[in-house]
């Protein structure tokens, strides 16, 4: 029986992630490569990263966030992420002139992708500077991107995230830290003696073997097989995660399965160091962490994985949103603004807040925990930013069940900074429409708007010239 | 024994606390065409609301308790926005990092300057940036950086660098209208101060005049000084010159240290640039076609805005101003 359950486990272990990832190459202002991965739903393009000279510094870390992201969204069907690489034999570098994320949105609107992302990289002996920059494409600011309050099926009130350019806070790490690390064997893969697709076979690993990278040359992984180094592409291996958050208390097991063993108990709340990887059919994503009371094995989704690079949590949580997985976008969210430097740019900062209010505010409602004091930090980062206000004023009434002075003053704060704010103007328009008398939960009736706030949307009327 | 255990603990901290406070608190002396400058107003942020911090003294000095004054202990290589005014004088901002020196020597330049008439040398230098278009570029003067390894490279890069982070940011902001913004390398023989810089600016009709040096090391640190210097001009606004100070290690000089803060702050600043240039170049007479360029301008701005921070006061009362402008004049 033990011997059967040990088989299963083994089979379930080789288990692919239902996303998938392809690379293209493609000409800056030539014929674009055809559609890859057409039948994704959610789809980001990773353009090759800028690199500083001659080496192949920018690939190999647009190839590293490419793999990143697609474990981080490893269990989420329909989505894909296309890595744009330059034709083979040509630096990025010298194509995109100055275009930089008008290239980068070129190619993702050929490739029908929501998101785009892109970056570039310094290394001044072997601390990496790494830039990245992200673009939501128009139809991923559709209505998926807005947050909207009703009662029975009317929309009453709606705010947009209207942020989609985004230039993350410069990241910087060593590159031993980026390129050394356990890497997973995605399907049968030859090792080479050279990083070169003809170069000659060392030995054939399956799929699951777990390898320890040792460096990188562009596309490849530098592994040691042996007594001697050889070669895998990235594109055929999985690449956990380096680090995962564990909270105290947690049990690890001998293997990836619920119902194995326990091996070890985590003791505080802590980042341990992921060693392996293994997505289950059954049950998603599994960690292999090492704990100083041990080494085990424990469910993805009981942690919280922290990436080589913040960016790669945003991305995670964009994709998560779009399809509604608010528990784990909110979990990507919360990650991205813990993490270090994430207040240098207060601007994507603030817009992470957004979502993370958002995404609390639609996994738990009719609860809002947490969900308005992430609003409030976005306020805080993002002062002069009216939707940072109209947002707020979606969350209240969500919390409070109609439309509130609170919210009222919101919308004030809104105008007063843009009177043009179309969200602002809209939410005022309705505000005396949905002024009616409704019946709560214990049949008490009361009205959508308060006193207090008809008072200040009459006012902000005829202040502001909205019929 | 534990009673010198005890003193020695308060010696230590005593010693901490002093050393603290020294970093903490900035000694500034407010210089123009080698003189000291009297009745400088300074306004400090830090994470928090603007605060006035006095004025300077018939010396031009003035010290500044950034404790005291923000109420909040500054967190080591966090910068500070520091504001100088006077009539007569081109405002200054600096976003002064905080934690390694205590003196700062700020120049400041009066409206009356005369730059030195630029060399025939300099004139053919920057002869090719003449006319190459309404959106850029952008003149780098090359940082000085005397005592440093192969500065030639290492101005090389911090110019792709700044291209790309500049470009970038108007591009987030501003839409794509980059075509001809670009970062470009010049080597001029002649002086660096704020009223050559001027000069040369105004010669090569660029969009802003960027410049910078690394000071002589204090406690193993050298201070970089970087210059952001806009050169169209807009009667009924004053843009400011804007310095960064940053402090970087002996040895640790490279690009990549030097544009740490520049990021952003070169980049709001070229969006600025660019409104001014685009409200000179709105065409004159009143009606439909001024009024739709300067409607323009003003999303543009308003985005910039919406994005501006917490620590970001200084710079966002002038696009406040700007925004009060274009709005008077659209409605």
């Amino acid at each position: 029986m033990r011997q059967v359950s040990l088989l299963l486990a083994f089979l379930l272990a080789f288990a692919p992630c239902v996303n998938a990832g392809e690379r293209v190459f493609f000409n800056p202002g030539k014929v674009q490569p055809a559609e890859a991965l057409v039948g994704s739903t959610t789809k980001a393009v990773v353009a090759e990263f800028i690199g500083p000279s001659d080496n192949q510094l920018g690939k190999e870390v647009s190839y590293i966030v490419w793999r990143e992201i697609l474990t981080a969204i490893s269990d989420q069907r329909g989505a894909g992420v296309i890595i744009a690489a330059a034709p083979p034999g040509q630096r990025l570098i010298d194509m995109l002139q100055k275009d930089y994320h008008d290239a980068a949105l070129q190619i993702a609107q050929s490739q029908r992708a929501r998101m785009a992302l892109w970056g570039a990289v310094e290394d001044e002996a072997g601390k990496l500077s790494i830039d990245i920059y992200l673009t939501l494409l128009d139809d991923a600011r559709g209505k998926e991107l807005n947050l909207q309050w009703g009662i029975k099926g009317e929309t009453l009130l709606s705010a947009a995230i209207k942020r989609t350019k985004f230039n993350f806070p410069v990241a910087e790490l060593s590159r031993a830290d980026l390129v050394k690390r356990p890497i997973v064997v995605r399907s049968p893969l030859a090792v080479r003696s050279r990083a070169e697709p003809s170069a000659p076979v060392m030995q054939t690993v399956q799929a699951g073997t777990l390898l320890q990278a040792t460096g990188m040359a562009g596309g490849w992984f530098e592994v040691r097989v042996g007594e001697a180094n050889g070669y895998v592409p990235i594109h055929g291996i999985d690449l956990p995660p380096p680090r995962a958050l564990v909270a105290s208390s947690e049990v690890l097991r001998v293997r990836p399965e619920s119902s194995a063993p326990i091996t070890a108990r985590t003791t505080e709340t802590t980042e341990l160091r992921v060693t392996d990887m293994r997505y289950i059919s059954t049950s998603g994503l599994w960690f292999q962490v090492e704990a100083p009371s041990g080494s085990g094995w424990i469910s993805a989704a009981r942690t919280k994985p922290r990436y080589s690079l913040p960016a790669v949590h945003f991305v995670a949580g964009i994709y998560r949103y779009l399809v509604g997985r608010w528990d784990d976008a909110a979990r990507e969210f919360g990650q991205y603004v813990a993490s270090p430097g994430a207040e240098d740019d207060n601007a994507s900062l603030a817009t992470a807040y957004q979502l993370l209010g958002a995404s609390r505010l639609l996994v738990a409602q009719p609860a809002t925990y947490g969900a308005i004091s992430a609003f409030s930090e976005a306020i805080r980062l993002a002062p002069y930013d009216p939707s940072g206000y109209s947002l707020r004023a979606v969350a209240s009434a969500y919390d409070s069940g109609r439309l509130s002075a609170r919210a009222a003053t919101d919308l004030e704060q809104a105008l007063s900074l843009d009177s043009n704010d179309r969200d602002a103007r809209r939410m005022v328009e309705k505000g005396l429409e949905v002024g009616g008398i409704v019946k709560s939960a214990n049949s008490l009736p009361y009205r959508i708007t308060d006193a207090n706030a008809e008072r200040l949307i009459k006012d902000l009327k005829g202040r502001y010239g909205i019929k | 024994m534990r009673t010198k255990l005890k003193r020695l603990l308060w010696f230590t901290l005593l010693g901490v606390f002093a050393l603290g406070s020294q970093a903490q608190t900035i000694e500034l002396t407010v210089m123009a065409d080698n003189a000291r400058v009297p009745g400088v107003s300074v306004t400090v942020q830090y994470k928090g609301p603007l605060r006035e911090a006095g004025e300077t003294d018939s010396q031009g000095q003035l010290s500044l308790d950034l404790q005291g004054k923000l109420g909040q202990r500054v967190a080591e290589r966090d910068a500070v926005t520091l504001s100088f005014r006077k009539l007569g004088f081109d405002p200054v901002n600096r976003l002064f990092t905080v934690g390694t020196s205590s003196a700062l020597a700020v120049p400041m330049t009066s409206r009356s300057a005369v730059a030195s008439q630029l060399t025939q040398a300099d004139q053919t230098a920057l002869e090719p940036l003449r006319n190459l278009g309404a959106n850029g570029p952008l003149l780098l003067l090359p940082y000085e950086l005397n005592g440093i390894a192969e500065p030639d490279q290492v101005n090389r890069r911090l110019r792709a660098s700044l291209e790309r982070r500049i470009v970038t940011y108007v591009q987030s902001v501003a839409g794509a209208r980059t075509a001809e913004l670009g970062v470009r390398l010049v080597v001029v023989a002649g002086s660096r101060d704020v009223s050559q810089m001027q000069a040369y600016g105004r010669y090569s009709n660029v969009l802003a005049v960027i410049g910078g040096e690394a000071k002589p090391p204090r406690g193993g640190k050298m201070q970089i000084e970087s210059k952001y210097l806009i050169i169209p001009k807009l009667q009924e606004f004053e843009a400011p010159v804007a310095y960064v100070d940053e402090f970087v290690t002996e040895g640790e000089i490279n690009s990549a240290a030097l544009h740490r803060q520049l990021k952003r702050a070169w980049g709001r600043l070229t969006v600025l640039a660019l409104a001014i240039r685009d409200i000179n170049a709105a065409p004159a007479a009143p009606g439909s076609e001024r009024k739709a360029a300067l409607v323009k301008v003003r999303q543009y701005l308003g985005a910039e805005r919406s994005s501006g921070g917490p620590n970001s006061d200084e710079y966002l009362k002038e696009i406040e101003e700007l925004l009060t402008y274009l709005d008077r004049e659209i409605r």
